[in-house]
């Protein structure tokens, strides 16, 4: 069924203008970008890694243990 | 797969030596190293700000690849269709994925080369003062892979058309578009009438944002993931439309 369907997509992108599938191509790619950012934007976000000399990014230890015991 | 990597590195070679058989790559490399000089000594007023950084070089950069990466990107393929040469490359024994990478692979190089010649620039920030070098370092990675975002997005549009006017019009307005989202300006525009969530996203999607956050110093996950999208999906387009040129 699945396969017999890919067949189907196969033919009608065959059948179809250049112009037509450019255009296509393009807003796929446009959907698949906004996706997998907005996906990244939400499960990945506190992933990050600070470069910084002193570390001006990342709560230091003492701070943290000042946080913890409040 | 062996031979498909092999693939890439001969077109890497053969494009990468072409910058160098033409002008361009000279007249680049001197625009682009002017430019960065003037853009981060003079008029950002470098010497009045009495802070040994690179922050106004990393300000500056997206303006000056918005202009000079399509420039690189924009003769990647169409050169190939007016001249002809397309045809001859399409027969060759060679994956059209293979030679989109080795395209993509050489300019990026080459704008790499680019970005390692402002090295006098660090080297002057570090004897006027102690700069943090980590943000330093973060700075010129976040560079390149705006870079090789903009340049991916040129080669794209210059696989649409023969024409390298047209692929530099067209690829200066799509990466000013991507540059431009972040602003205060587009951003306060639309907060007037725009749902917030259509704000932040467009705010979420500028390359301007992501750029600034990595020359803070800070490299985060959802940027790697935006510039890395933003690459690979380019190119999966330029391989698409080359696979479609080659088979109508």
């Amino acid at each position: 069924m699945i396969m017999e369907r890919f067949h189907a997509l196969t033919e009608w992108v065959g059948r179809q203008p250049r112009r037509r599938l450019y255009g296509l191509s393009i807003a796929l790619a446009a959907v698949l970008f906004v996706s997998l950012n907005v996906f990244a934007s939400r499960a990945l976000d506190g992933l990050r890694a600070d470069v910084t000399e002193a570390r001006v990014w990342t709560v230091s230890d003492g701070t943290r243990a000042l946080l913890t015991g409040l | 797969m062996n031979s498909s990597l092999s693939s890439v590195g001969v077109v890497f070679g053969r494009e990468f030596r072409a910058y160098f058989a033409t002008p361009l790559a000279a007249i680049f490399l001197v625009v682009f190293l002017a430019l960065a000089g003037t853009m981060t000594f003079f008029v950002s007023g470098f010497f009045d700000r009495n802070s040994a950084d690179l922050t106004a070089l990393f300000a500056w950069l997206p303006w000056l690849f918005l202009v000079l990466l399509p420039a690189i990107g924009m003769r990647l393929w169409a050169e190939e269709r007016r001249s002809g040469t397309i045809e001859l490359l399409m027969t060759m024994p060679v994956k059209p994925w293979a030679i989109v990478a080795g395209k993509f692979l050489a300019g990026w190089a080459f704008t790499a080369l680019a970005l390692a010649m402002t090295f006098p620039l660090w080297i002057t920030v570090n004897w006027l003062g102690t700069p943090d070098n980590g943000v330093i370092l973060a700075g010129y990675l976040g560079a390149l892979l705006m870079a090789g975002a903009f340049l991916a997005i040129s080669a794209c549009i210059s696989a649409l058309t023969r024409n390298q006017v047209i692929a530099f019009i067209c690829s200066v307005i799509v990466t000013f578009l991507l540059v431009t989202a972040g602003i205060d300006v587009v951003l306060g525009g639309l907060r007037g009438w725009a749902p917030y969530w259509l704000t932040e996203g467009v705010a979420a999607l500028s390359v301007l944002n992501h750029f600034e956050r990595i020359t803070f110093g800070l490299i985060e996950m959802p940027t790697l993931v935006f510039f890395g999208s933003l690459i690979g999906i380019a190119l999966i387009v330029n391989t698409l439309v080359v696979e479609l040129k080659k088979a109508q």
